[in-house]
């Protein structure tokens, strides 16, 4: 019985496990992955609150409780408290979603025991969750393994996967993809989190990222920015990427830019207690090589889905020989999913925290002392719209890690750092910060409360400003871009 | 002035491609163009990305007895490659008719342009007109056409109209010389030279829009 073996492993075991457990868990996993890249946020549950619910407590949860919980998205009350700091909103999370998914698909697969159930999710949440690399390999190998036999028995029991189309393996996997970074082409970037806020902490470090469309005179038709930030052993990582305008899928490369650099610099960071400017460089050729696959698979996919979300205005054609030609360049077209990268991380050490970032193309990053002095630490020529290099998948860009700009970071107790897309530059010559500060008024950043949605709040009134000085002449093209942020600020060794 | 402004949104560049399509097209000079034609649109599709309307207004046929509209006064991300093709199946050279559809394409992409609530037609490109022949015209005369074509009012320019002659005959290349805005904008090509010529238009009207532009990329490239 499920909850007996429970007791006893807390690892998945192709030979004592059955293989439908397993298959449910590819399922599940798969979801959950498709989930956190289109919510841009993680499993909200770590495995061992998971764990503690469950069993230790036997607090085993009926089926009612479950399906309860799966249709309100409220958790029952003695779950309150498993949800990792900062998932305030698990109605609509990857948790009570993946929750979802798997009570519609376990009896697929003759699991209908909601311990069962939930121990398959608490494994999902290992797998995402997990410091240990080989854990993680060994559940991405089995779930690899029974991925096929699952969707052969979804398809024939008419339960097709509710969230998106079934993802087959890459057709050629390109090398060293990390693991835990398969790329998801289905994501559509429609709703995403950095377009809502986000907040988040990481020991003394407090980060708000947000991106925005900008003002709306500029009639940009989309937001071709996109930032995440996430955190990883106790450090901030953080990205931006600005979608290169001529290039095709330019909005879905800048999620997936910073999603995947993001994500793959903070497995960098668990995996090794390096940190010097080559974790950055390392985690970028990671990326670069699940943009690689992506677009692979993209390709290999191209007939059987509508990616609309990449081709947008190009038209599916004249899209698919651009992504053909990004992969193996013959003509001179503007690349594809190409976009600018600046992203990095900080590590608290003791009072003050440290780290690098990392540059492939423009954007600014700027240092501001607790008197509001500003120092800046990236800088760029604001009258210059056409980006000298670029990331984003292919051979050319391979090529480009080597114009890769790598600068170090210290934040002091008081100190903040800014980290902006080139919008923020445009129309004025002064630093992002000092600009802001006219705009927005000098105590902008402390003024700026420590949830999601005041991450948005700087663009918003930013973008505001800018309509006005446009409309009344005074500066015709301020901040005429899409807009994102990363705000950072040492607040002093407080957890 | 109109003729030296890159296109933008506000005040876009009508493009008008007619493509000898007869019989002596056959072949790989044929192939050649469809290649040529659809990479230019692939080209001009990238650039009108993140436009909130479009930077460029395509035209597009071939023509041998009679003329085969394939695009009328399209946004680049509406046109369709798969239309694109020529394989020199369209009988003789008609340039006489492949003029009058310009100049009736001409007139409806304005018409578009100008629905525009801030279009400023003052500001943009002049409309191009790209002619791409082999041969001998067996219509009728090109002047009387040609003119017209060149005529169209455009406010703050002209109809730009470059003929590009793939091996012509001197007498063939006078024809082409009559029939564009300026005799240095008909150039006679090889036939190996099909796709730089398509590259060179696509080039100027990505960077300033100047029908001469296309001869100086043209040579340039050579």
């Amino acid at each position: 019985m499920a909850t007996e073996i429970w007791r006893e492993r807390l690892q998945l075991d192709e030979h004592l496990d059955s293989p439908d457990t397993l298959m449910l868990f590819s399922v599940l996993l798969e979801t959950a992955r498709k989930l956190e890249v289109r919510l841009a946020r993680r499993f909200e549950v770590k495995p061992a609150p998971l764990l503690h619910w469950l069993h230790l407590r036997h607090c085993h949860p009926t089926a009612d409780d479950l399906r309860q919980c799966a249709v309100s998205g409220q958790l029952p009350e003695r779950l309150q408290g498993i949800m990792v700091q900062g998932s305030v909103d698990p109605v609509n999370g990857v948790f009570v979603a993946t929750l979802r998914v798997a009570l519609q698909h376990a009896p697929a697969f003759g699991i209908t025991d909601p311990v069962a159930i939930g121990r398959v999710l608490a494994f999902v949440s290992q797998t995402e969750w997990t410091e240990e690399a080989d854990i993680r390999a060994h559940n991405y190998g089995l779930a690899d393994r029974y991925a096929a036999s699952a969707q052969k028995i979804l398809q024939r029991k008419s339960l097709s996967p509710s969230i998106a189309p079934a993802t087959p393996a890459p057709v050629s996997p390109a090398p060293q993809p990390p693991r835990a970074l398969r790329p998801r082409p289905e994501q559509p970037y429609a709703d995403r989190i950095d377009e809502r806020g986000d907040f988040l902490r990481a020991g003394s470090l407090q980060a708000w990222f947000a991106s925005s469309r900008g003002p709306a005179y500029t009639r940009k038709p989309d937001n071709q920015d996109a930032a995440y930030a996430t955190q990883s052993s106790g450090s901030l990582v953080f990205a931006i990427a600005d979608g290169v305008s001529t290039s095709t899928g330019a909005r879905y490369g800048a999620a997936a830019t910073a999603f995947y650099f993001t994500e793959c610099l903070a497995d960098c960071l668990k995996s090794s207690a390096e940190r010097s400017p080559d974790v950055l460089l390392k985690a970028a050729r990671m990326a670069h090589t699940v943009l690689d696959s992506l677009l692979e698979t993209l390709l290999a996919q191209w007939t059987e889905h509508d990616f609309s979300e990449v081709y947008a205005d190009m038209g599916r054609d004249s899209a698919a020989r651009i992504l053909e030609n990004t992969r193996a360049p013959k003509r001179d077209w503007p690349p594809a999913l190409a976009s600018t990268l600046i992203g990095g991380y900080l590590a608290p050490a003791g009072a003050s925290a440290s780290g690098h970032v990392l540059r492939i193309g423009d954007g600014v990053v700027e240092k501001l002392d607790p008197f509001d002095r500003c120092d800046s630490v990236l800088g760029m020529d604001s009258t210059v719209t056409e980006v000298s290099t670029y990331f984003g998948p292919g051979p050319i860009a391979a090529g480009n890690l080597s114009a890769a700009q790598v600068v170090s970071i210290t934040l002091d107790p008081g100190e903040w750092l800014l980290v902006s897309s080139d919008g923020l530059t445009r129309g004025h010559s002064n630093s992002v910060s000092d600009q802001l500060s006219a705009r927005l008024g000098r105590d902008f950043l402390r003024q700026l409360p420590p949830t999601n949605g005041a991450a948005l709040s700087p663009l918003e009134r930013a973008a505001a400003a800018a309509d006005q000085a446009h409309a009344s002449g005074t500066a015709l093209d301020l901040f005429g871009d899409n807009l994102s942020l990363v705000l950072v600020t040492n607040a002093g060794g407080a957890a | 002035m109109g003729f030296q402004n890159k296109a933008n949104a506000l005040h876009p560049q009508i493009i008008i491609f007619v493509v000898d399509d007869s019989g002596s097209m056959q072949g790989q000079k044929s192939k050649t163009a469809t290649e040529a034609a659809q990479d230019s649109v692939i080209t001009l599709q990238s650039h009108n990305l993140q436009s909130h309307r479009f930077r460029f207004l395509l035209s597009i046929a071939k023509f041998g007895d009679g003329v085969t509209p394939l695009e009328i006064a399209k946004k680049p991300g509406d046109v369709n490659l798969q239309n694109l093709v020529f394989d020199g199946s369209s009988g003789q050279t008609n340039i006489a008719a492949s003029l009058q559809w310009a100049k009736q394409a001409v007139e409806e992409s304005l018409q578009v342009c100008r629905a525009l609530p801030d279009y400023d037609e003052a500001q943009s490109p002049n409309p191009l007109v790209v002619l791409i022949t082999d041969g001998e015209n067996t219509g009728g005369d090109v002047g009387a056409p040609a003119q017209a074509l060149r005529s169209v009012s455009f406010t703050g320019g002209q109809v730009d109209v470059v003929v590009c002659g793939v091996g012509l005959e001197p007498k063939d290349l006078a024809t082409a010389q009559k029939i564009a805005s300026d005799p240095a904008l008909a150039a006679n090509i090889r036939s190996d030279e099909i796709a730089k010529f398509f590259a060179a238009v696509t080039i100027t009207v990505i960077k300033e829009g100047n029908a001469a532009g296309v001869i100086d990329q043209l040579a340039q490239m050579r």
